[in-house]
């Protein structure tokens, strides 16, 4: 672990004592250091930000009631990514799995103004929406540790003590999840 | 015909990351420039791989935070004591109509003098300190710039170095980022003056003690702590 690694684990582990103790200030600081990150798996995963919304009030309730039980063994980060992914999935059960299909957001010809010079930052949110919208379509599991890799910057090691499964696994399903990813937009590559 | 280098082709997304030892990409190199099948493969992951780096981070428009407080106080109600029906007594006093008149002529009045007594002390000739008697400043918990993530006093005072002073076209606020040293990265403060002119505004590469309230800014592309507004700069060395 490096300086910085530990100095963050530290900060962590005072906050996380003092907030157990009622400290509501410590608790807050908490939730700024995270919500980011819990919103931005939660609405990969479930694909609808007003259920990311939703769930991102779940996980700190729960994050909140469990601090008390954190032992440490895993980090902190670790801990509430887990309990992220396991509210996601006890939503997905609820209300069925969100129906998008590519095509949705990429219109049809008579949108398009061929007159029309978009800008280049209006080019980027879109090639930016349609990767994402590609990735939104595979199965939850996939997308879990795209997300988690390429967004969150976790490592293999990392990955798989969230999710609970050995780093090969990781490494098989991110091939998948790539080469699902490069099917689903193949066509679209000249522009992405 | 296919290959049965499922140990290799495992590996190829940490490939792509640049995860693996240098053996363990030797491995792979060598195995393909014998192998077109996980050639391909692989250049099929590579244009994946290419396509999740662009993948955007998501971030919520709404902050539940005091839908999350309002869960956590109902959760944990603090108890009815004593101190508590005082309280319930007072507001009932507080919400009279004559008790709102009186208290609203008494807080104009005050804003009034307020304001002459501010505008006193903001003409002072030397340009420094010019804000200094309208605030307690010992009231200021001192914080160290590394140290800023731990802490959740409102109001700080922190030392540092000025670097990166902006100003902002549209709405004139001045901002600068306090260091512990301009010749290294390192940990920074964000400093917002709001009204730079009631304010000595630094110059880069002087040390200065900076009063405010504390923050977070979490807006996308910024994600850092602040010193805004600035309520006070004390010039220790230029």
């Amino acid at each position: 672990m490096n300086v910085q690694q530990e100095h963050r684990e530290i900060q962590e582990r005072e906050l996380i004592e003092a907030a157990t103790r009622g400290d509501r200030a410590a608790f807050k600081r908490l939730y700024d250091l995270l919500r980011d990150r819990v919103y931005n798996l939660a609405f990969y995963s479930l694909g609808e930000a007003l259920w990311a919304e939703d769930v991102l009030q779940t996980v700190f309730l729960k994050v909140y009631r469990g601090l008390p039980g954190f032992r440490y063994e895993a980090g902190l980060s670790t801990w509430i990514y887990r309990i992220t992914l396991n509210e996601c999935k006890n939503q997905l059960r609820r209300r069925g799995p969100r129906q998008v299909r590519l095509d949705e957001i990429l219109g049809s010809d008579e949108d398009v103004d061929p007159r029309a010079l978009p800008d280049a930052n209006h080019l980027d949110r879109e090639r930016r929406e349609i990767v994402q919208e590609a990735l939104l379509q595979l199965s939850p599991k996939l997308r879990g540790v795209v997300v988690l890799k390429y967004i969150e910057g976790l490592s293999y090691e990392e990955i798989a003590r969230v999710l609970e499964c050995a780093p090969g696994t990781v490494a098989s399903r991110l091939n998948r999840a790539l080469a699902e990813l490069e099917a689903r937009l193949h066509p679209l590559r000249r522009i992405l | 015909m296919r290959c049965w280098r499922v140990d290799l082709k495992r590996n190829f997304s940490r490939y792509l990351n640049g995860e693996l030892t240098t053996r363990e990409i030797e491995q792979i190199e060598n195995h393909l420039l014998d192998c077109g099948g996980c050639r391909t493969v692989l250049a099929r992951l590579r244009s994946g791989h290419r396509f999740a780096v662009q993948l955007p981070r998501a971030t919520p428009q709404r902050d539940p935070w005091n839908a999350i407080e309002e869960a956590l106080d109902a959760e944990h109600p603090r108890s009815r004591t004593a101190p508590s029906q005082a309280r319930d007594a007072w507001r009932a006093i507080l919400i009279r109509p004559s008790f709102v008149i009186a208290a609203a002529v008494v807080i104009v009045v005050g804003l009034v003098v307020a304001f002459i007594v501010v505008n006193r002390l903001s003409t002072n000739k030397d340009g420094e300190n010019l804000i200094a008697g309208a605030f307690e400043l010992q009231d200021f918990h001192r914080v160290a710039i590394a140290d800023i993530e731990r802490n959740t006093e409102p109001h700080v005072v922190a030392e540092g170095y000025v670097s990166e002073v902006k100003i902002d076209d549209e709405d004139g606020d001045l901002t600068f980022k306090l260091v512990d040293d301009i010749h290294k990265s390192g940990p920074f403060i964000v400093c917002e003056i709001i009204n730079p002119k009631r304010l000595t505004l630094p110059t880069i590469g002087s040390r200065v003690r900076v009063y405010g309230v504390s923050r977070y800014d979490n807006q996308e592309n910024h994600n850092w702590y602040e010193v805004h507004p600035v309520l006070n700069i004390e010039v220790v060395r230029r």
